[in-house]
């Protein structure tokens, strides 16, 4: 009894790494995790593009900021965490890690494509022309394609999901890796051709009304992510593990 | 260190005979570059100005063309599995796949690019550091090409794959390579670029046998 | 409410920001249903075939 106790967060860690068990546990979380993405959304989105006042110098303009930036940071967010599972998937071979591996692509690659296309609303207005090629958003142009690349290399190896997972993997681990030097050479990079560094933020300081709901989005934004990581997992782990016993229980329960 | 001279010899040799691996990039490199001039106008001042980066985006493009190559003739004849099967560590083998394909397709680039440069009316004293940059930004291409190979190597079609993987990692290169021939062009030292250049190629000689090891390993389970 | 719609002028980079976010998050949304479904019947018919069998 004792012992048991004292293994908890191991005990979670193997009860997290079998397919049955990860069902069965993501299962209760699901539905709230949508249902929190959706009520703050809702918040944030009225607090940010009608109670948060508009920037003295941008104007209303600025409320692109509640779309563009906590996408921004999801798109790197949700990186570190294909990259954190990668490692898990390459080095102990679990099978959860690859489904959240596999699963966590496509929507970072969609908080990606957002950023670019809101940026790109947000720079002309701005600066007068859609697209810019400073240093954000080179990179995060990169960052959609290493996103691709992982999506790809999964999809092009259907013919056996367990070693297209374990070489997305070690795509994605090799992208974490050069993600850095990605990012510094491209920052170098933009800094050398240009004058001056365009800067969407400028130098107007944010005040408490306008953080509040970019706040609020960063945290919503992360619970859909969430929801969605771990229904496509779930989807995943059921296809893969079709042959098994566990996925056919749950799937005639579900008939019944 | 045996096995390993070995495996550049037979490779070097197996090149050699083939031939097409060496000089395809060349013919693919002078194709493009005459197409140029043609939609751009003949101006001198026009193609110096572009010639940094044309140079390093074809060296880029020709050494695209043979990537796929590293490891996918000895995926498909089965000598792939002899490198994971002896006792001879692989990541040692990728090693010294990565030299043998350099050896037949990076370096004739280096050699070449020269010529490509006159025809661009790259201005003469940037040739140095030209041929210094190819000469240690195209070892990289190999590198980050042979984990790119790895993975696709079982693939039918794995041309694009490899295209998508590789093209985002080398994004880098590109930025100090085609830097250093811009800043000497214009007559500024290129000492930063270069160094930064062969920062890389050292991560890349200590890291990516590695990745690429993992890789074979993988697609061969 | 039609100043709010205007915002300030910028109407359309601000709104097309807002439904574009809304309509990737519910492709996102649709696209992971209907993956779940499919998986879900295919699992359904290869064991109603292996049951058959």
């Amino acid at each position: 009894m004792k012992k048991q106790r004292t293994n908890v967060i191991v005990r979670l860690y193997h009860q997290l790494g079998s397919p049955p068990s990860f069902y069965r546990i993501s299962g209760y979380f699901l539905k709230w995790l949508l249902l929190i993405a959706i009520i703050l959304t809702g918040i944030g989105l009225y607090d940010g593009l009608v109670l948060a006042p508009a920037d003295y110098q941008q104007g209303d303009s600025f409320r692109i900021i509640y779309i563009h930036v906590p996408m921004a940071w999801m798109s790197m967010f949700v990186y570190a965490i294909m990259g954190i599972a990668a490692l898990i998937a390459i080095i102990w071979r679990m099978k959860v890690a690859e489904a959240v591996l596999i699963a966590s692509a496509p929507i970072g690659a969609w908080f990606t494509l957002i950023t670019l296309v809101t940026g790109s609303l947000w720079g002309k207005p701005m600066w007068g022309t859609w697209w810019e090629w400073d240093a954000r958003m080179t990179s995060e142009l990169i960052l959609l394609f290493l996103y691709i690349g992982v999506m790809a290399t999964y999809t092009a190896f259907n013919d056996d999901s367990r070693k297209a997972a374990r070489m997305a993997a070690l795509i994605a681990v090799v992208g974490l890796v050069n993600l850095p030097i990605i990012h510094f050479s491209v920052k170098w990079w933009s800094s050398i051709h240009q004058g001056t560094t365009v800067s969407i933020m400028g130098e107007s300081r944010i005040t408490w009304e306008m953080l509040r709901p970019l706040l609020t989005m960063a945290v919503a934004t992360k619970f859909y992510y969430g929801y969605s990581m771990l229904k496509r997992a779930r989807t995943y782990l059921l296809e893969t593990e079709q042959q098994k016993r566990w996925v056919h229980d749950i799937v005639e329960e579900k008939k019944s | 260190m045996k096995p390993f001279f070995a495996l550049v010899k037979r490779d070097l040799t197996l090149g050699l005979r083939r031939k097409s691996q060496i000089y395809q990039p060349l013919v693919f490199q002078l194709l493009v570059v005459t197409m140029f001039p043609l939609g751009l106008g003949s101006g001198a001042k026009t193609l110096a100005l572009i010639a940094p980066a044309v140079i390093w985006i074809l060296a880029l493009l020709a050494s695209l063309l043979t990537l796929d190559q590293i490891f996918k003739n000895d995926y498909d004849d089965g000598s792939v599995e002899s490198y994971v099967l002896t006792s001879y560590p692989l990541s040692s083998s990728v090693l010294a796949k990565v030299l043998a394909h350099w050896l037949l397709s990076g370096l004739p680039l280096v050699v070449f690019a020269p010529v490509i440069a006159v025809l661009l009316h790259l201005p003469s004293h940037s040739y140095g550091v030209l041929m210094l940059s190819l000469l240690i930004g195209t070892p990289i291409f190999s590198f980050i090409g042979s984990i790119g190979s790895a993975l696709t190597m079982s693939l039918k079609h794995g041309g694009l794959l490899l295209t998508v993987l590789v093209m985002p990692l080398l994004a880098p290169v590109l930025i100090f390579g085609a830097g250093a021939v811009v800043e000497s062009s214009l007559g500024n030292s290129a000492n930063t670029h270069i160094l930064l250049l062969s920062g890389m190629l050292v991560l890349c000689i200590t890291l990516v046998p590695f990745a690429a090891a993992a890789a074979i390993k993988i697609n061969l389970e | 409410m039609n100043e709010f719609l205007n915002m300030g002028g910028y109407a359309f980079y601000v709104w097309s920001s807002v439904g574009l976010f809304f309509i990737t998050m519910l492709v996102d949304f649709i696209s992971l249903r209907v993956k779940d479904k499919t998986v879900k019947r295919n699992i359904k018919s290869f064991i109603r075939r292996k049951n058959n069998r």
